[in-house]
């Protein structure tokens, strides 16, 4: 807490000194207008995005092919992150498995978290720290 | 914009070091670890001290093709009136997807991913920012995240996304400088770009955070200490404008006490 103070202050010294791009200087975030039920987004455009977005959460999650122009090994690399995460918040809300398991907890998970994306009530559970707060 | 000061995230596991650790004028909470309805009595105790709590809510995915959930939005908004917040924040990423939009199964991600900055994910985000800003009793900021994929075909930098962004939805910015950190590592962008390119002045804070490289990939894990290039960042970002607040985030890992207030 202390560096991040130290930082600050280092910065507010030679604050003014910064070339600010074009167009940013007028920039107005107070009053942007206020329409009540204005949705700008057609249907159309929801889908398209839909479309891109289920095509990759679907290769992470459920080993369908690689969306075109994705890089392939970060992609690999992220699959591999959300599967951890996801056997971490299961050992939480389950620690009986892993406990049973030992370290044939984690493979074990991996291998049938492969073919099988995850439900609603785990993504629940992965936001909180335990099995839910209410 | 409301001054916040020097806060932490709070998180169950350090409530009883918070609460002792000097010069926390604010703390951040989870939202969706909170119930309304029973506050953990290390946060009531905090807000009884004058202490701001803000809720960070990390489920509605609100750069996503769905509109954002009515009740994830209520819910929001109670744990917002409950804390009596000045603000809540979430974040600019897509946590699920699949469903009736393309007939097909509904997917969870479990973890925030990024949004391609494209015109059409811009125009839903809008869409969704501004849906959730009717439902919410305070003000919204929205926050940049970490990413360990880029999208092909971009047609937006990080700057010129959220500066649009800020200009057609007036929400306000939370900037996380690990974040930037973290995205010119793995996606080879420039943060000083970043910084001159987004409206500095829509920002209500800053998050603050450590992680660590793996393979040439850099975890923002809020498990290592904060590395110089992420304080570096929140230098450059100062010496453009004043931030109203500043938080360190920290989830795992916690170590002594002595060391961390350090850090």
């Amino acid at each position: 807490m202390t560096a991040i103070g130290e930082a600050v202050r280092a910065g507010s010294r030679t604050r003014g000194a910064q070339p600010v791009a074009e167009g940013v200087r007028g920039a107005v975030v107070e009053s942007a207008p206020e329409v009540p039920g204005a949705d700008e987004a057609g249907e159309r455009v929801r889908e398209r995005v839909a479309l891109a977005q289920t095509a990759l959460l679907s290769a992470l999650v459920a080993g369908t092919p690689v969306p075109e122009g994705f890089d392939r090994t970060r992609l690999g690399i992220q699959a591999r992150a959300l599967a951890a995460k996801r056997a971490g918040v299961v050992a939480k809300v389950a620690p009986e498995l892993p406990a049973v398991l030992g370290t044939a907890y984690r493979p074990a998970f991996l291998s049938y978290a492969q073919s099988r994306p995850m439900g609603a009530a785990t993504a629940r559970t992965r936001w909180t720290s335990r099995s839910g707060p209410c | 914009m409301v001054r916040l000061g020097t806060g932490i995230g709070w998180r169950p596991e350090i409530a009883d070091a918070v609460e002792r650790m000097p010069g926390v004028d604010w703390v951040e909470v989870v939202a969706e670890n909170l119930c309304p309805g029973h506050l953990p009595e290390s946060l009531v105790r905090l807000r009884e001290r004058g202490v701001t709590v803000v809720p960070h809510g990390v489920s509605l995915g609100l750069g996503g093709a769905e509109r954002p959930d009515a009740g994830r939005l209520t819910a929001l908004a109670e744990r917002a009136e409950a804390l009596g917040a000045p603000l809540v924040t979430e974040h600019i990423a897509f946590v699920r997807a699949g469903g009736p939009l393309t007939a097909s199964a509904p997917l969870e991600a479990g973890h925030l991913l990024p949004v391609p900055r494209t015109r059409d994910a811009l125009d839903v985000l809008c869409a969704n920012v501004r849906i959730a800003q009717r439902a919410l009793p305070v003000p919204l900021a929205v926050e940049n995240i970490a990413a360990l994929i880029s999208w092909p075909g971009e047609e937006m930098t990080e700057g010129q996304f959220l500066y649009e962004l800020v200009e057609r939805t007036g929400v306000r910015l939370l900037i996380d400088v690990a974040n930037l950190h973290t995205n010119h590592v793995n996606r080879g962008e420039d943060p000083a770009k970043a910084l001159a390119e987004l409206p500095v002045e829509a920002i209500a804070y800053v998050h603050v955070a450590g992680g660590v490289e793996k393979d040439g990939v850099w975890h923002d894990s809020h498990a290592h200490p904060v590395p110089r290039p992420v304080l570096d960042i929140l230098t450059d970002l100062a010496s453009r404008v004043a931030p109203p607040g500043v938080l360190l985030e920290r989830d795992e890992d916690f170590p002594e006490r002595a060391s961390w207030s350090r850090s």
